[in-house]
């Protein structure tokens, strides 16, 4: 094809095809561009003092120097990180052991993915709400335990409402999991387990060297998603939430300055230290993702 | 170029569309009259020039609710929109919690509603903003003069040096001392005097404490005010611009509370209370300081009889906190008179007055002297209402109300957890803390 031809055919496909494109991703590129906008607007938004209300004032450095003294934003830290450390291996483990159960050939074994997968389905409000009257001093959960003897628990104190937390959140959450790790066993070339097999692998060695080393790019998905979930997460802890700020979370505390207190300007500061956190993190899981995660099946 | 026509209409299609959502998106009410004209109208003459719309116009009003509230407040627009055939009010109620959030983004947007529900703690910060319409264009020489008490419209005016009316309140409510009358018959204590004292309330307290049942109920937040006050304690100073919980009648007050869960053992630990249940309602505390809001759910209590009683007092002088509850218009409402005309009628007008009292208790001096209507209510309970009524309106105090009210409660509600659930607490250390934790909040809001 000559040089006059190609510049030819560029030309029609511009001339056509490409604002057509170009209309057809205006939506999309609409919707990016509120993403960017809204984030350097926020970055902008980091160095100024401003309430919403009275005009924005520069302050230069001033609120993420603030950060630095700011003890609350630590503790929203640690908790974030002891409730990814007690959910994220609780989820793996017990959302595997149901896909292991939900993969059964069992008559009616739609209707228990069903079940389990039911509290994913609900509102975040309704299971705080629930949850609420289970941890209560004399709610369900109390009565429980001492009807059986034992002395009743403050559930929602501070020493134990990040605990209590995490428990309802692993319930909410489980159902997903599970089938995340469902679909992953499912994907898993049955013809492995019949070459194991005929070698003599007992269930538990197919499940250590066939299983688990299969579905590593599933449990890498539910371990990035279920990362940057947490530190993001919201609606449970401003539903449910214990004394003290004990449950409290980063994403709840810039709620708490840029809606509560309106410090606008410290409420992004914080906002881009949680995006710098996140990507830190995921930089360093894609980076050892290449140690333990088999695409190969 | 048939293409290129057809992608150049496409482009224009989408553009005037998008100019249409933006247009349509905007929250702010409308009318048809025109609104500067009105507003220089309105704000040139006295009340008893204001005239109605002549046009259908419609507003937007919106306020937290408690219990009853939304149903109360549908029927008094209801009767205001048949009285007035032209303006049409659009009822947002919002949960307190939410509520102040959204305020402020919706002001901040200049799509807030034209009559918004104003909380007495926390107008001043409001009227500081100048975000708040001044009312004295309205009320000045008009038909209302006297009809309220000087004090309670105090609350809605700003600043104290050279007032000007920003908020007018819509009833007047506080929270008094509830007693359980059957429990008191059951352990043989008379009704308290007004001015009962402090040692009393505690021997009482003891008396009502069974196996299965506390005296008391230690107060959380504002519910402190009344006791607090029989202290002389106050979480900030009277310019309501620092914290006052170091003072020594803050210590006092609040070892005193702290004694009676862990030392007279009269009051339930509050960590063993259940969130989701009134201890009151249950039968598992005989007296609990609580808001007059309450009245309508207590009413339907049929296990005991139930009143209010004086706040004990330790110089002869029963303290009680009280104030209204207030409506504003917003600065950047386009329909102010039709905004006036909806509170006028909700503030002043006895087919709204009717209504709204029944959650709080009646402002209007006229209905304050009808000794009728207070037996009425009575008859209803709490049979001593003019207890509670000359509780507030004679002796009424606020707790916390400051520009940080909200940043404030959560702070003393911490403070409040350390104390009250440790039988050990270190109640000065803690309260020094407190107090510091308060001023970093003055602090950051200057």
């Amino acid at each position: 094809m000559s040089n006059v031809q190609v510049h030819n055919t560029r030309k029609k496909l511009w001339g056509s095809e490409a604002k057509w494109a170009l209309l057809l991703l205006l939506p999309s590129l609409v919707g990016i561009g509120l993403v960017y906008f809204s984030a350097l607007y926020g970055l902008g938004m980091s160095f100024t003092s401003w309430d919403i209300v009275q005009k924005a004032e520069w302050v230069g450095t001033t609120n993420y120097e603030t950060m630095i003294e700011d003890d609350l934003i630590w503790k929203a830290l640690r908790n974030t990180l002891v409730y990814l450390f007690i959910t994220i291996p609780a989820k793996l483990i017990i959302g595997l052991s149901i896909a292991f159960l939900l993969n059964q050939k069992l008559r009616g074994i739609s209707l228990f993915r069903l079940t389990y997968f039911f509290p994913t389905a609900c509102s975040v409000v309704a299971i705080a709400f629930v949850w609420g009257y289970l941890y209560g001093t004399q709610g369900f959960l109390n009565q429980l335990l001492e009807s059986i003897g034992l002395s009743k628990v403050y559930w929602m104190d501070a020493d134990h409402a990040l605990g209590s937390i995490a428990i309802m959140t692993l319930w909410g959450s489980m159902g997903y999991i599970a089938l995340l790790f469902l679909a992953g066993l499912q994907n898993i070339p049955t013809e492995y387990y019949e070459a194991s097999r005929v070698d003599g692998a007992s269930k538990f060695q197919q499940m250590l060297n066939i299983t688990l080393p299969l579905i590593t790019p599933t449990t890498f998905f539910i371990v990035i998603t279920q990362v940057i979930g947490a530190f993001q997460m919201f609606g449970e802890v401003y539903l449910l939430s214990g004394p003290l700020n004990s449950t409290l979370m980063i994403v709840q505390y810039i709620f708490n300055e840029a809606f509560q207190a309106f410090r606008m300007g410290y409420a992004s500061a914080i906002s881009y230290l949680l995006i710098i956190i996140i990507f830190i993190i995921t930089v360093i899981q894609l980076k050892l993702q290449k140690r333990w995660v088999n695409y190969d099946l | 170029m048939l293409t290129n026509r057809r992608y150049l209409v496409t482009m224009v299609f989408i553009l005037v569309l998008s100019l249409m959502i933006s247009a349509c998106s905007s929250g702010n009410s409308t009318n048809t009259a025109n609104d500067s004209k009105t507003d220089e109208a309105v704000n040139s003459k006295g009340n008893e020039q204001v005239a109605p719309p002549a046009e259908k116009t419609s507003i937007r009003f919106s306020t937290w609710y408690g219990q009853g509230d939304i149903e109360i407040w549908e029927e008094v627009i209801s009767r205001f929109e048949s009285e007035n055939p032209n303006i049409k009010v659009n009822f947002e109620p919002v949960d307190w919690g939410t509520y102040w959030q959204k305020l402020l983004t919706q002001l901040a947007s200049k799509s807030a509603p034209d009559v918004i529900g104003m909380h007495v703690g926390l107008v001043y910060d409001y009227i500081n903003k100048d975000q708040l319409e001044s009312l004295d264009a309205y009320i000045e020489g008009g038909k209302h003069q006297n009809k309220l008490a000087d004090a309670i419209l105090d609350e809605g005016r700003w600043p104290k040096d050279a007032p000007k009316q920003y908020a007018l309140p819509w009833r007047n409510t506080g929270e008094p001392l509830f007693v359980n009358l059957t429990a008191f018959k059951e352990a043989g204590i008379e009704y308290p005097e007004n001015g009962w004292t402090i040692e009393e309330f505690v021997e009482a307290s003891r008396k009502l404490t069974t196996s299965d049942r506390y005296g008391f109920r230690a107060p959380l937040w504002t519910s402190n005010g009344g006791l607090a006050a029989a202290f002389g304690a106050e979480p900030v100073t009277a310019d309501k611009l620092q914290s006052d919980y170091n003072s020594p009648e803050m210590l006092e007050y609040k070892t005193f509370i702290h004694d009676l869960i862990w030392n007279e053992k009269v009051s339930p630990v509050p960590k063993d209370l259940d969130s989701t249940i009134d201890p009151f309602i249950a039968g598992k505390v005989a007296m609990t300081i609580g808001g007059a809001w309450n009245f309508p759910s207590y009413r339907g209590i049929e296990n005991f009889e139930w009143d209010v009683a004086p706040m004990p007092s330790k110089d002869g002088i029963s303290k009680t906190r009280g104030g209204p509850d207030m409506i504003s218009v917003t600065k950047d409402s386009k329909n102010k008179e039709a905004a006036w005309k909806f509170m006028e009628f909700a503030v002043y007008d006895q087919r709204a007055q009717e209504l709204l009292r029944s959650t709080g208790m009646p402002m209007l001096n006229e209905d304050l002297s009808n000794n009728e209507l207070i037996q009425e209510i009575a008859a209803q309970k709490p049979e001593h209402i003019q207890v509670f009524l000359d509780g507030i309106s004679k002796d009424g105090i606020g707790y916390g109300f400051s520009q940080i009210f909200l940043q404030n409660q959560k702070l003393e509600l911490d403070a409040d957890f350390l104390i009250m659930n440790d039988p050990d607490a270190d109640i000065k250390s803690l309260l020094e803390t407190l107090h510091e934790q308060v001023n970093a909040e003055f602090k950051k809001n200057q």
